[in-house]
């Protein structure tokens, strides 16, 4: 089928896309209704510290709360507190899932862009949506979410305006280009520089492409000249902003100590973290085999895309066959993004640099991933042999079970998974208490941040009276809050309680006990 | 919760140089709310006049008193050792030389890491100093002079040490735990300071008797004189420092190392006894109990309180209640340990474990000092749960109880024993519980606790609603070409 057929065949553009909306709202709707209000996590929970810092202080960067990697996300969350009059927590939760849906749209014109077809668009967008990895920080009340939105208007405005001949049109597409990456930078810094080494990486391998099959003139060169443009105006705006505009981004930068660690922080996506990313898999799930039916999408796109993108290199190397532009644009972006996230995993796993840095750069991998499948689909599979033409039936179907397992993935099912994010309100009435018994004093909740976590959201970040402690007790920490879904959660991870019974039940609403260790000494309280 | 150090030391002569007959050293936790303002700022501080009363107006958790006896103390801060905080100085003079762990046990006393128990932190002391503690009591800080050795003391101290020199020293002991000290031993010091020395002398007051050895015997006394000859707090200003200082003029202490003339004109001897004592009394119940050994052809005279007449040479248990003695023969330390599950609460799996430790001494020895250790054993991974020290008095009995809440799908089985300080086990009990499996972990709760119910049913419809959208926005771009 041809690219003009594949256009003619294309439905309607409003019913095609409202469908996908739908889809990207239920998505955010499910762990509204799977949880509740009953559930947050550590991202989302520390983030509302920022946000009412930057409410109180009326500073985009309050001092000893700014989010180190951009102040977008706090200052549009506060902005829409103060615009709705709804509190915090609320937004959290049911902006941080409810607005999923927003990346749909830059997401479709992108993928327009990139595969020329609105068939594909879609189709890509399906597989997208399919992709755990890329769903689950678009889920929680992070920036994540419009971080992957500008990228994608970023990537779709500056493909648009290659194709644009129009003088005033194509300024207002660079106009912008530039205002959403500078949006993209002050998202997430480090995503958006990044983002910004990718074009790099596809510039040179346009480059080179155009060498390859001498034919500049007709397709490369003006990709070439402005990326080159882009990635150099790009580069400008992210020092500016990290070294003069917003200073909080220079210290997680330099907390680092070798120039390497310093480098993978900024162009591979990777991130601080205290724990082995690579453990998650072991601890993460009740068994291996669950965790890799939850996680089948991501790996069904990583080998099919990599198949096709052989393919294609193969294609271009052995015939020098020149592919269309915007084919040979996703390749290079494709390939850019693949180097970057085999770079960030073998950095990572070889232990050069520093052992806090986890790599996160799957989700972006994704999102060039995608397109190349669903333009494959769309070009190859939907034109099968008669006797084939149950393939396409049996695709979609796997794709609507892969949707919901990666729901499952994305919301941390704790029937499969082992890191909850919900919590109970015989949970929620213990800490009301805690709060109102154990001013200034500290109660362990956990061997993981879930209640503390939920808890923070519920009172929309408000300074507690009480200091939880979840993870390993303080020394100091003399409380102890174990309930039914604490003891069933370390079961479940295989860990072991003890209570001594010289401690003191202080507390006890039947699913939650409250104790409290015997003084020692009396010095102890 | 502020934590306050003080050290005071003072003294009675009105030498024109800085030398220190008393200090004590306080630990507590005590508020203050004074303020001593200076041009520029407030300093939330005691005023410097009023520290002295201050210190003796307040009750304090860990208390030490150093003496020097018959040795000059010179220094411009007063007495370093025997701190209460700061790790624990056994002699300044030897620069550096804290005793081994004192800091730590310390820390862990005002932290709240660990038990108060600062007995193995106040090990040695330097020559010619007396040192005495009292920890975990909170108290105001009295002292008083007792009438055997005529010396002050701290009111309420626990155990104390003398360092009389050429490798000899006076322990100090408080068996009954009340007021005053009320046993002396007398020893040839050990090298290693945290063991027990050789027992030379001891006298050590029973109730209304006072129990005295040495010399190859053992003689019984009344005990009718009061145990102080009067009591004070320290001195915080100059009227009480007066009255101190006329008060301590009268008292002419007694020789540290003849602890039998201590009694002479004070008490009556009642029986003597040529055999040996062995370990200092203990006390339990309303009991003192020690033991005696009985050499072949031992000799009693005076009036048989014990009723050793006609008994065979042996060891001996003797306890006392205040009214009258009673001898039995010695057994060892006899232990045993149970780990059960409380009757009311079935072992199950899926289920908390609530377990019931008890350990019994049923020898007329006490035990060495123990730990007792919990383990448990889960696919061949061990783990401590709980480690307690413990001492079982003769014939005497000690509980602890654990909730313990197992991992999932795993065989475990838990022990428990109660460990001499060579890490030998005097004592064992195992518990073979049955394992938890996943269905007994409830998948069914846990779905019912993450959804609160009625919306398990609507997030299903949902993921039902996400398929099917999912399916028709590709069936609709499928549609075109023909799917079936």
């Amino acid at each position: 089928m041809s690219q003009d057929q594949i256009e003619r065949h294309d439905p309607s553009l409003p019913a095609g896309l409202l469908l996908l909306l739908g889809l990207g709202l239920l998505l955010g709707l499910y762990p509204l209704l799977r949880y509740g209000i009953w559930w947050g996590e550590t991202d989302a929970a520390t983030l509302m510290t920022t946000i009412i810092a930057l409410l109180e202080s009326g500073a985009l960067a309050p001092a000893g709360h700014a989010y180190a990697n951009g102040y977008a996300y706090p200052a549009l969350v506060a902005w829409l507190a103060v615009f709705t009059g709804l509190p915090l927590g609320f937004l959290q939760l049911l902006g941080g899932s409810l607005l999923l849906v927003w990346v749909i749209v830059p997401a479709w014109l992108c993928y327009r862009e990139f595969t020329r077809s609105r068939l594909a668009a879609g189709l890509s967008l399906l597989i997208l949506l399919a992709q755990p990895e890329f769903i689950f920080p678009l889920l929680r009340g992070t920036h994540e979410k419009f971080t992957r939105g500008l990228m994608f208007l970023c990537l779709y405005l500056l493909l648009r305006s290659l194709r644009e001949r129009h003088p005033p049109r194509l300024a207002m597409l660079l106009v912008s280009f530039y205002l959403c990456a500078y949006a993209l930078v002050a998202s997430n810094t480090f995503m958006a520089t990044s983002f910004i080494l990718a074009i790099l990486l596809a510039l040179g391998l346009l480059w080179l492409a155009a060498r390859w099959f001498s034919h500049p003139g007709a397709f490369a060169s003006p990709p070439v000249a402005r990326f080159l443009y882009v990635t150099l105006s790009l580069f400008i705006i992210s020092y500016v902003f990290i070294l003069y505009l917003y200073p909080p981004a220079q210290n997680q930068l330099f907390i680092l100590k070798s120039i390497w660690d310093r480098t993978a922080l900024l162009l591979l996506e990777m991130e601080q973290v205290a724990a082995n990313p690579y453990s998650a898999v072991n601890a993460g799930w009740i068994s291996l085999p669950v965790y890799l039916l939850v996680s089948l999408a991501n790996w069904l796109l990583l080998g099919f895309s990599l198949l096709l993108w052989l393919k294609q290199t193969l294609d271009g190397l052995l015939r020098r066959l020149p592919p269309a532009r915007h084919t040979l644009i996703l390749w290079a972006f494709y390939t850019a993004f693949a180097f970057l996230s085999l770079l960030s995993i073998l950095v990572d796993v070889s232990g050069a640099l520093a052992a806090n840095l986890q790599h996160r750069i799957y989700p972006s991998f994704a999102m060039l991933a995608a397109p190349l499948l669903g333009a494959w689909l769309a070009e190859t599979a939907f034109s099968a042999p008669a006797r084939w033409r149950w393939l396409p039936a049996a695709a979609g179907v796997s794709l609507a079970v892969l949707m919901v397992l990666s729901l499952f993935k994305a919301t941390a099912e704790p029937l499969l998974s082992n890191y909850w994010v919900f919590y109970t309100p015989a949970e929620r009435r213990s800490l009301d208490w805690a709060e109102r018994t154990l001013a200034g004093r500290s109660l362990w909740t956990g061997p993981f941040g879930r209640i503390r976590d939920a808890y923070v959201i519920h009172t929309n970040g408000r300074v507690l009276d009480v200091i939880l402690d979840p993870y390993w007790r303080r020394n100091d920490t003399r409380d102890f809050l174990l309930s039914d879904m604490t003891l069933l959660h370390a079961m479940r991870l295989g860990d072991q309680m003890a209570i001594p019974g010289e401690n003191l039940l202080t507390y006890d609403n039947g699913r939650a006990q409250i104790y409290h260790r015997r003084p020692l000494t009396p010095f102890q309280k | 919760m502020p934590v306050n150090e003080v050290v005071y030391s003072w003294r009675t002569s009105q030498a024109n140089r800085l030398e220190w007959e008393y200090k004590l050293s306080l630990s507590g936790s005590n508020e203050i709310a004074s303020k001593v303002s200076f041009p520029d700022f407030d300093l939330q501080i005691m005023p410097y006049a009023s520290l002295p009363s201050w210190v003796v107006s307040k009750y304090w958790v860990n208390q030490t008193f150093v003496v020097p006896e018959g040795r000059d103390y010179i220094s411009s801060e007063g007495i370093y050792e025997w701190s209460t905080t700061e790790g624990v100085i056994a002699d300044i003079t030897k620069s550096g030389e804290v005793i081994p762990d004192s800091i730590w046990i310390e820390k862990d006393c005002i932290s709240g890491s660990g038990p108060c128990d600062l007995s193995n932190a106040f090990t040695s002391i330097a020559e010619g100093l007396r040192g005495e503690y009292k920890f975990d009591d909170i108290s105001l800080t009295r002292l008083y002079v007792s009438p055997m050795d005529a010396r002050l003391h701290l009111q309420g101290a626990q155990a104390g040490l003398f360092n009389l020199g050429s490798d000899r020293q006076l322990r100090l002991h408080n068996l009954d735990g009340g007021a005053y000290l009320d046993g002396w031993t007398l020893e040839q010091a050990s090298p290693d300071p945290a063991q027990p020395g050789q027992p030379l002398e001891g006298l050590y007051r029973l109730g209304e008797r006072y129990l005295h050895f040495g010399g190859g015997r053992v003689r019984l006394f009344s005990a009718q004189s009061p145990e102080s000859l009067f009591e004070t707090l320290p001195p915080s200003d100059a009227p009480t420092w007066q009255a101190f200082r006329q008060k301590m003029a009268g008292v002419q202490p007694k020789d540290p190392a003849h602890l039998a003339a201590w009694l002479d004109g004070l008490e009556s001897e009642i029986m003597q006894l040529s055999l040996s004592l062995a370990g200092v009394p203990a006390y339990q119940d309303g009991r003192y109990r020690f033991e005696l050994f009985l050499g072949p052809g031992y000799q009693v005279s005076g009036r048989d309180e014990l009723g050793l007449a006609g008994l065979p040479p042996g060891r001996y248990s003797v306890s006392y209640d205040g009214r009258s003695f009673r001898v039995e023969p010695l057994t060892p330390p006899r232990l045993s340990l149970s780990l059960t599950a409380r009757p009311d609460d079935p072992l199950a799996p899926g289920r908390l474990y609530h377990l019931d430790l008890a350990a019994t001494n049923r020898g007329l020895q006490a035990s060495p000092d123990l730990q007792l250790v919990v383990r448990s054993e889960c696919a061949g991974q061990g783990r401590e749960l709980l480690r307690r020290p413990a001492r079982l008095p003769a014939d005497g009995r000690a509980a602890w109880s654990l909730t313990w809440q197992p991992p999932l799908g795993r065989q475990c089985w838990l022990s428990a024993a109660l460990y001499d300080a060579n890490e030998i086990a005097l004592a064992q009990a195992v518990l073979d519980p049955p394992s938890t499996d996943l269905a007994a972990a409830g998948a069914l709760p846990l779905l019912q606790a993450s959804t609160q119910g009625y919306r398990a049913l609507l997030a299903f419809i949902l993921l039902l609603l996400i398929a099917g959208l999912a399916g028709l926005a590709y069936w609709r771009r499928a549609r075109p070409e023909g799917l079936p």
